[in-house]
């Protein structure tokens, strides 16, 4: 039998990988930008967390939203100092994604030189950062779950009345799906991609920062969990927020019970191949359902199912 | 100051890193630069040339040893078996005949081109299939997973043990060093002469035309199948020759060191900074690259009192800043590409004279 | 996966058979039936929108037909892929040019001719295929001079501009030595002198290598004269064919042209 602990976790774990996923999709929707430093963006998360408590003390969930605000902002820099020009001179997919490639080093850099600074100059054991033990339980349940979801749902729930009750919001989904329509109508496209790009990273670092009280974290960790949250992004279709949600928490959880199930069968060497349950999720998806979960009718599914053919 | 015996050694790091990354790199601009397919899986084939090195020949020569055959199986990446397999064939085998080492040098390269050619016509199912970015990140993810299974699974190479491989530059003892340095570089060079032949063929030609545009490549005859395929399998083939060209110099052979920022993300660097689609560019980009990484790694060790970390984070910070520069500032690198003709402009002027004067 | 059914050699190169292709709900070439006889110029005209470069790309493999049979030199060809339309003799033109923008004007006519150097196995034996390049150079350079590019020969296509592209477009296509060629408004935005040049010397290279060509035209002032036979398109039907004078008289062609 499965241990409910062992749920709870596979539970947080798929819902901070659909937040991740859901910042890679907002970012690609608005900019055509696959962004590569969404995975030293989740690891910055976890590395502020551990890195304010340990100055400033306090309970480390209340640094949980810095770190997205911070994120965020990382975020919103690297519009205004490169995506920005690339997007204005029309520079092609692959320059996109290089260019993002390009910051992912730099913070992957900073994040080591930072994990460097802590544990030669403040003598902490930064190289492998581990908070799981100042997660609590609420009603029995482990926090760290709970407030997953909680996000997750809300979220979903706030999108939706942001995209389709604000005037930004709609605004913001006018300019996505036709930028020169934005333009006609008054909309400065360039603050929808801004946007963007605040909210998507704000997603990295926020998934991050929660998944540090379920797992380890170390520097490198968002370049192990970027193909989960690539896989999670393209399964939910990458031209929707909510099948972005829906394909991240999928794959994050098939990957966590996958796993799981399969050691229980074969031993726990199957551990070792986990990151193969998202590149298969993501394979299947990208070859035979290129539109992914976003892409599917799911009105006319619904009907089908509920015996209306159409 | 640096002293000259240093200063050689540095030389000699710089030139042996340069051959073989400017290998990497020239295939990697091959698909790029020339057939406009985002491999961002490079590493997928330089790490499967790798194992062929260090999994596949000295199997095969275990095995025509009596004695060691039985260890020609799944024992041999055993760690506690491996390196006293690998020694017995070292100083049995390679040690004092240069002719069987440079054989075994040739067999392995050309294993390496073969199983890597195999490599690449699979990806092209997804290659076909895919476009830009998409396939780009179903490329990556395919390396990443080869490395996992090669890094968890002992039978392949040892997994996080590693192997040792046989080493087929011993007879030149004590110039080993310099005989893996000038083999590398041969090869580089004609590495690099083959692919401007295939440059300026009409072979590259069509490819040319296809990344230039697809739709009038069709038209215009161009299969785009075939011609991906093609590119990916001659691609794939050089990287995996210099994945297992790496592996015999480094004389060890162990998964964890084929990673995708090692092997797709500097030659991609390398790449955009000389000129993507510019066999002469890449030469020079992977030349400034590597010098500098290399005094990165040399000097660090001066810098290491005054800074509170390690300065080899200073690396990948300037790959990243040079990244990012380039592709908003130069995005065609330092020597853009030029039209590069199948017949020499020499000839084609004369040729054309000839006409001219004949029409008037 | 095609039907290969040798429908015989008839007097007609091209014959489409209730050729249908949609766009959503736009039926943009609705059951066309058009006949090419060899060794002709047939013009096909039409309004902006007439589906005109649809049935050109719906013929040529660029896109899918939903219904109807390409037969193109007795072969049905409906639904094969672009590369093998061209190598059964069949090549057409862009309406907006597409060049290869890196390679140079030479290199552009060049890389449309067959070259046994584009298999890979003998791409690095130069020796294999140059006295083939040379002579197929001497037939690109050709053509370039009659289409007055010869002096851009070195230059990169993308330096070149909007009447010089166009004119790249037809020595492409003419280049290629393929049995029918059609001409998505060769002349489009070229001053009428020109225009008159290049359709005098298509139609004399019909006679001497003996092509048929699709000639589709918006301005029939200058493009009815050269040709043998005329069909023309409305909203995805064709309203009328038959000689240029015919045509040129029928009321209902006069009432879409007055529009
Ligand atoms: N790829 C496409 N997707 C959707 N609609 C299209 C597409 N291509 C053409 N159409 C529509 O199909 C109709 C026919 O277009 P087509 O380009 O074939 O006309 P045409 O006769 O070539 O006109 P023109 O003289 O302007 O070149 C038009 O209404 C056009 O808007
Ligand atoms: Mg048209």
């Amino acid at each position: 039998m499965i241990e409910p602990s062992l749920v709870y976790k596979a539970l947080a774990y798929s819902s901070n990988i659909a937040l991740m996923a859901a910042g890679i999709t907002m970012i690609y929707m608005s900019t055509e930008t696959f962004n590569f430093a969404h995975a030293s963006k989740v690891s910055w998360g976890m590395y502020f967390v551990y890195t304010f408590y340990n100055f400033f003390g306090g309970h480390p969930y209340i640094y949980v939203p810095v770190a997205a605000i911070l994120t965020g902002l990382i975020g919103v820099a690297m519009y205004l100092t490169f995506n920005r020009y690339l997007l204005k001179r029309g520079a092609g997919m692959i320059t996109l994604m290089m260019s993002t490639l390009g910051a992912d080093l730099i913070l992957l850099a900073l994040l080591n030189i930072l994990a460097d600074y802590l544990s030669r100059v403040h003598k902490l054991y930064s190289r492998q950062i581990r908070m799981e033990i100042y997660d609590f339980t609420v009603a029995g349940i482990p926090f760290s779950t709970l407030i997953a979801l909680i996000i997750v749902v809300t979220l979903t729930a706030s999108i939706h009345l942001f995209l389709t009750k604000t005037k930004f919001g709609i605004a913001m989904r006018a300019t996505i799906e036709n930028p020169n329509l934005a333009g006609i109508l008054g909309i400065n496209p360039e603050l929808v991609y801004l946007t963007s790009w605040f909210i998507g990273g704000a997603l990295a670092g926020l998934g991050g920062a929660l998944l540090v009280f379920i797992m380890a974290g170390y520097p490198v960790i968002g370049q192990y969990l970027i193909v989960t949250m690539f896989a999670g992004s393209i399964v939910g279709g990458l031209y929707s927020i909510y099948g972005s949600l829906l394909g991240g928490f999928l794959v994050g959880l098939s990957e966590y019970l996958g796993i799981w199930w399969l050691s229980t069968l074969f031993g726990g060497k199957m551990l070792a191949y986990r990151q193969v349950i998202p590149l298969v999720a993501m394979v299947v998806a990208l070859l035979f359902f290129p539109q992914g979960l976003g892409g599917i009718k799911w009105g006319k599914v619904a009907k089908v199912v509920r015996g209306e053919r159409s | 100051m640096i002293e000259l015996g240093q200063l050689y050694i540095l030389i000699r790091y710089i030139l042996i890193d340069f051959a073989i990354s400017m290998i990497v790199t020239l295939s990697l601009n091959f698909e790029l630069g020339i057939a406009a397919i985002a491999q961002f899986g490079r590493v997928l084939a330089v790490e499967i040339g790798a194992y062929v090195a260090g999994g596949l020949t000295g199997r095969i020569l275990a095995y025509t040893i009596p004695e060691l055959r039985q260890y020609s199986g799944a024992e041999y990446s055993n760690h506690l078996i491996n390196f006293k397999l690998v020694d017995t064939i070292n100083r049995t085998l390679l040690e004092h005949n240069a002719l069987l080492s440079i054989g075994i040098l040739i067999l392995t390269l050309a294993l390496a081109a073969i199983i890597g050619g195999i490599v690449g016509w699979l990806t092209s199912y997804p290659a076909i299939r895919l476009k830009e970015a998409y396939l780009g990140i179903t490329l990556l993810a395919f390396g990443d997973v080869v490395m996992l299974i090669a890094q968890n699974y002992d039978p392949i190479v040892g997994a996080t043990q590693g192997v040792s491989v046989p080493d087929p530059f011993r007879w030149a003892r004590p110039y080993s060093f310099e005989a893996a340095l000038i083999i590398a570089l041969i090869l580089a060079g004609l590495t690099f002469i083959f692919f401007e032949m295939l440059v300026r063929s009409p072979f590259g030609r069509a490819l040319k035309a296809m990344r230039d545009d697809e739709v009038a490549a069709k038209v215009y005859g161009k299969d785009i199948v075939k011609l991906r395929t093609y590119a990916l399998i001659i691609g794939s083939a050089f990287a995996a020759m210099a994945g297992a060209y790496y592996t015999m110099y480094i004389g060890s052979c162990k998964a964890f060191t084929y990673t995708r920022l090692t092997w797709t993300f500097w030659p991609w660097a390398f790449m955009m900074l000389g000129g993507t689609g510019n066999n002469v560019g890449i030469a020079v980009g992977v030349l400034i690259f590597v010098i500098v990484r290399t005094i990165i790694i040399n000097y660090k060790t001066y810098l290491e009192p005054f800074v509170p970390f390690d300065p080899i984070w200073l690396e990948p910070m300037f790959v990243g800043v040079v990244i990012i520069l380039l592709s908003v500032f130069r995005p065609q690198g330092l020597i853009p590409e030029k039209p590069a003709f199948t017949i020499k402009k020499r000839r084609i002027r004369s040729i054309i004279e000839i006409m001219r004067k004949q029409a008037s | 996966m095609q039907p290969k059914g040798t429908v015989g050699r008839s007097e007609y190169i091209l014959e489409t058979k209730n050729l249908v292709k949609r766009f959503g709900g736009l039926v943009a070439v609705n059951n066309v039936n058009i006949k090419i006889k060899r060794q002709t110029v047939t013009m096909l005209m039409g309004p902006n929108g007439a589906g005109k470069t649809t049935f050109v790309n719906t013929c040529t493999g660029v896109l899918k037909p939903d219904g109807g049979r390409v037969i193109f030199d007795g072969k049905d060809i409906t639904g094969w892929p672009p590369h093998k339309i061209y190598a059964s003799g069949f090549v057409r033109t862009f309406q907006i040019p597409e060049p290869f923008k890196s390679l140079t004007v030479l290199e552009n006519i060049l890389v449309a001719m067959k070259n046994p150097g584009e298999s890979p196995l003998r791409a690095p034996w130069k020796r294999s295929w140059v006295k083939h390049e040379e002579e197929n150079l001497k037939r690109a350079f050709s053509i370039l001079m009659r289409v007055g590019l010869d002096k851009y020969w070195d230059w990169e296509a993308y330096k070149l501009g909007g009447g010089q592209l166009k004119m790249l477009e037809v020595a492409r296509a003419l280049a290629v030595g393929a049995k029918l060629i059609a001409l998505d408004e060769p002349i489009g935005g070229v001053d009428p002198v020109y225009a008159n040049d290049i359709l005098s010397y298509v139609r004399r290279l019909k006679d001497d290598l003996k092509l048929t060509f699709l000639l589709i035209e918006h301005r029939i002032d200058i493009a009815l004269p050269f040709a043998d036979y005329v069909y023309v398109m409305d909203r995805g039907k064709v309203i009328a064919e038959g000689t240029p004078d015919e045509v040129a008289n029928n009321p209902k062609v006069i009432e879409i042209y007055i529009g």
